[in-house]
């Protein structure tokens, strides 16, 4: 089990657009936007290949123009598992 | 029930961003209930130097979170800080000693044997005696990093300076600090920025010299992002030799030819001049200026025809003497300065560079308009380059003339690469001319000052510079280096020209190389000897970041398998030599009461370092080193350490402080930390009155100087037709010992690629995705080529990510490096692509 949060800055004038992707990301939830262009995400990891690429995928949403990760949590089974793969 | 926990951890993880964004949260973070001991620690990776929550259970980190009380990140991670937790638990951690042997016994050509710490230390210092013997102890080497912790970088420069008595030690800063460092002594006279993050919050307009701080510095860019997005009159100006991801948030974005950055520094100087904009009273009051050598060469081995043909590049001529000396300088008048550089006008520059006048005006007008504060950032772009001191002093040119410096939002500031260039590699003086607190060996007074501190007798620390980096590796190919010992990094991946310069040395049948590592890197797998290392929060720790702030952690796990800090094994080892059989018996004599001692009670146990004891550490927490030696370790060797600043304008608090504090940025004095330094108001050590002083020269003035344009050493032609430009990319830092060993780092980019424009790929019949090989005069790399992505290179220039040992970019650069700092520019050498 891999969960996380980030925060993302977006340039307002594309935020409606940005949170619309994200969104209909997989294991992407978003918890919280300010009008200034804060959006609050978690995100989980099930184990599955696209998992890895999404963190990387929340840089590349069209008007983001940083992520800033904050929480990161990793429980042992799926960390050996992880190592392993 | 294990939905329940998902659930449970997700709000927490949710509520921990919401705090963090400002954003009304409803629950409180995780913390107590879930049997995880939290407690701070600074991010392992770059000189950001983000402060973290680690998060450990059952002697596991399991959990890491930005320090919400951290003020350089406010609880923000990036990408790589964020996977954090993992990077202790790769599946091939180095837990014993291996040796390569056969038939029982050490030999070359062997296979690697996991052999006990002692016989390790016995097959070393049979090679040291060896060495010794058969050169002397500039035989001997030690390549160390600006990721050693404080006292880590202080022990080893110790043991080689005043033990052993050779200067041959040397830090992989040189790669990336060494021009930030010279810049900075000859401008200021005194190392490390003005400035601190806090200009950000300050400034109008920010100017990205070459770096790429939204993947190399994401939580800096996070918050000039903030900045951006919440006042709209911030501007933005962003300057590379190819497009990259910063250039989203650009207002004035330009791509200039390699090397032309120099040009364009001297127009931005004759623009303000021009346009009348010098601050006359701050030019007159604080800046003094000055002329040149400028046929300084390109540090590259002295039958290299350019190095024959320099006149000043300090190289033994014909008669044996050095042939002038790269660092000179001659004073000059503002009007002298004014006529040189009045032939850099915007017409000139823009045909050099490529950059249209428009945009080389709009730039300078960032500068010259005294209403905008600006902040410049610059790292690798001009650090790693051929006149690197040079362009150093050339930013400086351009703040110093406007009066833009040590104020809020005013400033220009060398970003770091690693997390203790500043605080290791720079303060301590682990360089192979350096000695802590910005001194030198090649002084004789602050040689002196040293062994007095140190209690060892006058003479002890040699009095010449040692093997820089890229002297060292040519020294073990020549064989005049026998015994190597590298500590917390990976040379053999990241210094330049592998094939002709590294490899060979490394493999020579006279030298032993010794390499400290948690994991099997490339240095590793081409060693005579691998030592398990512990690692980050496996050992109690300090780290200096690029804004001058200390920080501390404690020992949070138990180092995995046999592995020992490089702390131990510095000490450790130290303990397998009397001074009576290394010293001379003429430094002896004046020193009696020392005979019959080994290093480590001359070094270690000298009543200084040994003065606190193990019950000082805080309870609940394993201090290993300090355990086996019987001593506060960390504590001794800091307290001893910090007394070369203290008084001299590198003030560190006292140790037990800094376990306390989130980072403190010196001269702290009187329980104060410095924001601004040569400012009145902000900085002690300017007087009353003074308003400003750059105290670091003697007149307490900085200096301007004229430096020209000049041509790289190596430029496409017609058969290498590209520039090569190498670096990081946002999911890899620097060789990938630690990011390619986190699966989801390792996933979302496995391997390094070449991103070229796509004009450039299709003239070669390439296509994205297509394997090719590129080419330099040294080696060749095979590798996909990418032209879609995140870097979009102008025609003319790849980029390829140097992280990769199964792609080594290194086999394709040249050693050559700025003449003044010995740093190699990894950013400019020539190429040709091909298809396989």
């Amino acid at each position: 089990m891999n969960i996380s949060s980030a925060i993302l800055h977006v340039v307002p004038a594309r935020l409606d657009e940005a949170c619309t992707v994200l969104a209909g990301m997989p294991g992407v939830e978003i918890h919280a936007r300010s009008p200034e262009g804060k959006v609050v995400v978690t995100l989980e990891d099930d184990d599955t290949e696209a998992a890895a690429n999404r963190y990387v995928a929340l840089h590349g949403v069209p008007g983001v123009a940083a992520v800033a990760m904050v929480y990161q949590y990793s429980d042992e089974e799926s960390d050996t598992e992880e190592v392993e793969a | 029930m294990k939905l329940n926990r998902r659930d449970f951890i997700k709000a927490n993880a949710a509520a921990a961003a919401m705090s963090v964004a400002g954003l009304p949260a409803t629950s409180a973070v995780a913390a107590g209930k879930d049997d995880i001991r939290w407690d701070k620690a600074a991010c392992r990776f770059c000189g950001t130097g983000c402060g973290v929550l680690v998060g450990t259970q059952d002697g596991r980190v399991v959990a890491t979170q930005g320090d919400p009380d951290a003020p350089v990140n406010r609880g923000l991670n990036c990408i790589k800080g964020y996977f954090l937790s993992k990077i202790m638990y790769g599946a091939d951690r180095v837990k014993t000693p291996m040796l390569r042997m056969k038939d029982g016994k050490y030999d070359k050509n062997g296979d690697f044997t996991p052999i006990s710490w002692k016989q390790a230390f016995d097959v070393m210092e049979a090679q040291v005696r060896e060495t010794v013997k058969k050169k002397g102890v500039n035989g001997l080497a030690m390549f160390g990093s600006g990721q050693w912790t404080i006292w880590e970088g202080y022990a080893a420069a110790k043991l080689m300076k005043a033990g052993f008595r050779t200067n041959n030690i040397d830090p992989n800063a040189r790669h990336c600090m060494a021009s930030a460092v010279a810049g900075f002594m000859r401008t200021f006279g005194i190392d490390e920025p003005a400035g601190c993050y806090d200009d950000i919050e300050h400034a109008d307009a920010f100017v990205l010299w070459g770096s790429n701080m939204a993947e190399m510095h994401p939580i800096l860019w996070t918050r000039i992002t903030d900045r951006k997005l919440s006042s709209k009159h911030v501007k933005v100006a962003v300057l590379s030799t190819f497009e990259h991801r910063s250039y989203e948030l650009a207002d004035i974005p330009m791509i200039f030819t390699p090397q032309t950055d120099l040009a364009i520094l001297n127009f931005i100087c004759n623009y303000i001049i021009q346009k009348g904009k010098v601050n006359q009273d701050f030019v007159s009051k604080h800046v003094n200026f000055k002329k040149s050598v400028t046929d300084i060469g390109y540090g590259l081995r002295p039958n290299n025809p350019l190095e024959k043909a320099a006149t000043s590049n300090g190289y033994p001529g014909e008669d044996g003497k050095p042939k002038g000396d790269t660092g000179k300088s001659e004073p000059i008048t503002f009007d002298e300065f004014k006529q040189f550089v009045s032939e850099y006008t915007a017409e000139k520059v823009s045909k050099l560079s490529g950059v249209p006048v428009k945009d080389l005006n709009a730039l300078a007008e960032l500068y010259a308009d005294p209403k905008i504060k600006v902040t410049s950032y610059w790292t690798m772009g001009f650090n790693q380059h051929t006149r690197g001191t040079w362009v150093n002093n050339m930013i400086y040119n351009v703040h110093l003339l406007v009066g833009k410096i040590s104020e809020p939002g005013n400033s220009p500031f060398s970003l770091t690469g690693q997390p203790s260039a500043c605080g290791t590699a720079r303060e301590v003086g682990t360089f192979s001319h350096r000695l802590p607190a910005d001194m030198v060996v090649t002084n004789p007074e602050h040689r002196k000052h040293t062994e007095e501190l140190w209690g060892l007798p006058d003479g002890t620390i040699p009095d010449k510079p040692g093997l820089h980096a890229v002297a060292m590796a040519r020294a073990l190919k020549d064989g005049k280096v026998n015994f190597y010992w590298q500590q917390c990094n990976n040379n053999l991946q990241a210094g330049p020209n592998i094939n002709e310069e590294l490899y060979p040395g490394w493999r020579n049948p006279e030298t032993f190389i010794v390499i400290s590592d948690p994991y099997p890197t490339l240095s590793a797998s081409y060693a005579d000897l691998v030592l398990p290392t512990a690692m980050w929060v496996e050992k109690e720790g300090a780290y200096g970041n690029a804004e001058r702030r200390t920080q501390f952690w404690r020992q949070q796990i138990k180092a995995s398998g046999e592995a020992r800090s490089d702390l131990w094994q510095l000490m450790e080892f130290s303990k397998r030599f009397k001074v009576d059989e290394m010293w001379p018996a003429e430094l002896l004599a004046k020193a009696p009461k020392l005979k019959g001692k080994t290093f480590y009670d001359v070094l270690y146990a000298n009543g200084v370092v040994d003065k606190f004891k193990v019950s000082e550490i805080a309870a609940g927490f394993d201090n290993d080193e300090s355990k086996y030696f019987g001593f506060y370790v960390q504590k001794g060797l800091f307290e001893e350490y910090a007394q070369f600043g203290r008084g001299h304008g590198h003030d560190l608090a006292p140790f037990d402080t800094y376990h306390k504090a989130r980072g403190l940025r010196w001269p702290v004095v009187d329980g104060k930390e410095t924001l601004w330094r040569f400012r009145e108001g902000f900085d002690p050590y300017v007087k009353k009155g003074e308003g400003v002083a750059f105290y670091g020269h003697k007149d307490r003035k900085a200096v301007i100087f004229a430096l020209p344009y000049q041509n790289p050493p190596e430029m496409p032609d017609k058969e290498f037709d590209m520039w090569l430009c190498t670096g990081r990319v946002l999911e890899h830092w620097h060789t990938g010992t630690m990011t390619r060993r986190v699966p989801e780092l390792y996933k979302s980019f496995p391997d390094a690629v070449v991103f070229m424009n796509p004009d450039d790929a299709k003239a070669r019949g390439l296509q994205r995705g297509m394997e090719c090989k590129v080419m330099s005069r040294r080696g060749e790399v095979v590798l996909r080529v990418e032209t879609r992505g995140r870097n979009k290179p102008p025609r003319g220039l790849v980029f390829i990510p140097f992280f990769d040992a199964g792609r080594l970019a290194n086999k394709l650069t040249l050693d050559a490096t700025c003449p003044i700092s010995k740093e190699t520019d990894y950013k400019k050498c020539a190429v040709k692509v091909t298809k396989v």
